[in-house]
């Protein structure tokens, strides 16, 4: 996919509650067709720069400009182009599926929304619900529903608030798949935040790692990744653990017994073959091998445990 | 479409929603059938008037609740069921969801004092014109408008402070009704309430319509100067209103008031 123009262009954004600073001078941009996953610990910043972007919070310092406005001159304009889907919000329980999207048809001024929110269903496999209340509906069907709302005014960019938190994996990577279908068919932009390393791996095109409100890295998520020099091999062996433990100790191997066979050595990744062929030269039997590469989630942590 | 949203939203809601009907209908009309009884009561101890102008006063005093209940209740809606974000990421402006539930306030009104004057004329023989057709349209306006006005205030109020002081927007009327002096004459108050009343719309207008209960004209004067006190208060009530929202919006509880 083409990524060219900024669709929003956020700079020097910064958010203070009392002496506690959220977000601290936050600069980034997002591509057409991008999407951008905002990761960090709680409290690192990435709700409140959400709301940020969508105004239900105001920002002490920066700016935000959507398709090449300042959002707070064109506010209407702006949220009139995009649209937010969060796993902490939900539609009137006490009405029906339908009746909550006419409302937000008419909220963006849509003409004739009956067709679009038959497609929507129907692409959400959704289209008997349309007529049940939200509030019996299961967790997975109202993030479906949730979604057809945030697609309602076909948004150039949704803003995405762990949309997938409290799904099962089955439900959760349906949405993901959704969200990789729209992306494609309709160029859309997002700005993705989640705990789920994993689906940030999947879905996002670059990520923002925020500490403390502040950039921690910027990268795609496999160059994250590897700015962790060091992997992990478990190997399984035939063998008595006090012969094991003595050749890796003459060869000065970082390493822990997960039990009896299988141990874990730390490794740079440039010296797994090294490491796999001195074991097994080494007079010990090797029964399995398994090499664990640096993961979102191991950079993550290490982001984590050192602040 | 943006406010037609809105007005939509209140429809389907006040259909599904029972808490909704019993307090603008239910309750009120209860209210107005206790006090028709205590007016047949008194009719029999005391003069007619006197007794009449109990039922009307409750009738014209739920008109002014049941604006100011809408105004701000039906924020409250959105924030129980976690829809507020999901509105107001919306291109709703403020003004438009304010005009949108002065609306359905409107519409609510009108139908309630209908219903309301209907149970006064068939049970209670006592005919709401009777105050004067002026008297009424004027003064249920009145009544309407400030209605609004103050639940526009408790929606910022609500805003800036969370859930934790939505029992205002139920309670507020219970302190405003004494100073009101909806079902006496301001004259009964010690001095220094009258003053306070006295700088409140509603009184002119419960005064308004006692006068014409008595004399059978309309009190112009005393509803020219509700609808001068009520413009006074529309303007400081909406400067207030757009203060605390963006002080909600500053210190981050309009975000969090959902949670």
């Amino acid at each position: 996919m083409k990524l060219n123009m900024n669709l929003l262009s956020v700079k020097g954004l910064t958010k203070r509650f009392n002496n506690f600073t959220a977000v601290d001078d936050l600069s980034f941009e997002l591509k057409q067709g991008e999407i951008l996953g905002l990761l960090g610990a709680n409290g690192a910043g990435k709700t409140t720069t959400i709301n940020m972007l969508v105004g239900l919070t105001l920002p002490d310092g920066g700016k935000i400009e959507y398709f090449g406005k300042d959002f707070a001159k064109h506010r209407q304009d702006s949220l009139q182009r995009i649209n937010f889907a969060s796993s902490f919000n939900t539609l009137q329980g006490r009405l029906t599926v339908y009746e909550n999207l006419i409302v937000f048809s008419n909220l963006y001024s849509i003409k004739d929304p009956k067709d679009m929110i038959d497609d929507l269903c129907k692409r959400l496999e959704i289209p008997d619900l349309l007529h049940r209340q939200y509030w019996g509906l299961s967790a997975g069907q109202r993030t479906r529903v949730n979604l057809v709302k945030s697609l309602i005014n076909n948004p150039e960019i949704i803003l995405m608030d762990e949309p997938t938190a409290s799904l099962d994996p089955d439900i959760a990577d349906k949405l993901l798949s959704l969200i990789e279908e729209f992306r494609e068919s309709k160029k859309l932009s997002i700005v993705y935040t989640s705990h789920d390393m994993n689906e940030v791996s999947r879905v996002c095109d670059r990520v923002i790692f925020l500490s403390n409100g502040k950039i921690e890295a910027e990268d795609t998520p496999l160059g994250l990744t590897k700015q962790i020099p060091y992997a992990k091999v478990q190997l399984t062996f035939d063998g008595t653990k006090a012969s094991m433990e003595k050749l890796l100790k003459t060869n000065k191997f970082k390493y822990e017994f997960i039990n009896n066979s299988i141990v874990l050595i730390t490794t740079k990744e440039k010296d797994i073959p090294k490491v796999i062929f001195t074991m097994s030269s080494g007079g010990i039997w090797i029964t399995d091998i398994d090499i664990q590469k640096p993961t979102l989630e191991d950079f993550f942590l290490q982001v984590a445990r050192k602040k | 479409m943006r406010i037609k949203a809105i007005f939509l939203e209140e429809i389907f809601l006040t259909k599904r929603a029972l808490e909704v009907v019993l307090d603008i209908v239910v309750f009120p009309l209860i209210n107005v059938i206790l006090f028709g009884f205590i007016s047949i009561f008194l009719q029999q101890k005391s003069s007619a008037a006197t007794a009449q102008g109990l039922l009307m006063g409750s009738i014209l005093w739920e008109m002014f609740r049941i604006s100011q209940y809408t105004v701000s209740v039906s924020v409250l809606w959105e924030i129980w069921a976690k829809n507020l974000s999901n509105i107001f990421v919306s291109p709703l402006s403020d003004v438009e969801l304010l005009t949108a539930y002065s609306i359905s306030a409107f519409f609510k009104s009108v139908l309630m004092i209908t219903l309301f004057s209907l149970v006064g004329y068939y049970i209670f023989h006592f005919q709401i014109l009777t105050i004067g057709v002026w008297n009424l349209i004027f003064g249920f306006l009145n009544l309407f408008w400030f209605g609004v006005s103050l639940g526009i205030f408790l929606l910022g109020l609500i805003f800036r402070y969370g859930t934790r002081i939505q029992a205002v927007t139920w309670g507020i009327v219970f302190l405003l009704q004494p100073l009101t002096a909806s079902f006496f004459p301001v004259s009964i108050l010690p001095k220094f309430m009258q003053y306070l009343s006295f700088s409140l719309p509603p009184t002119y207008v419960f005064e308004a319509a006692r006068f014409g209960l008595s004399t059978g004209q309309t009190h112009w004067d005393y509803q020219w100067i509700s609808a001068l006190l009520n413009l006074v208060y529309f303007f400081l009530f909406f400067a207030l209103f757009r203060k605390l929202m963006n002080g909600a919006k500053r210190t981050g509880q309009f975000a969090k008031n959902e949670s």
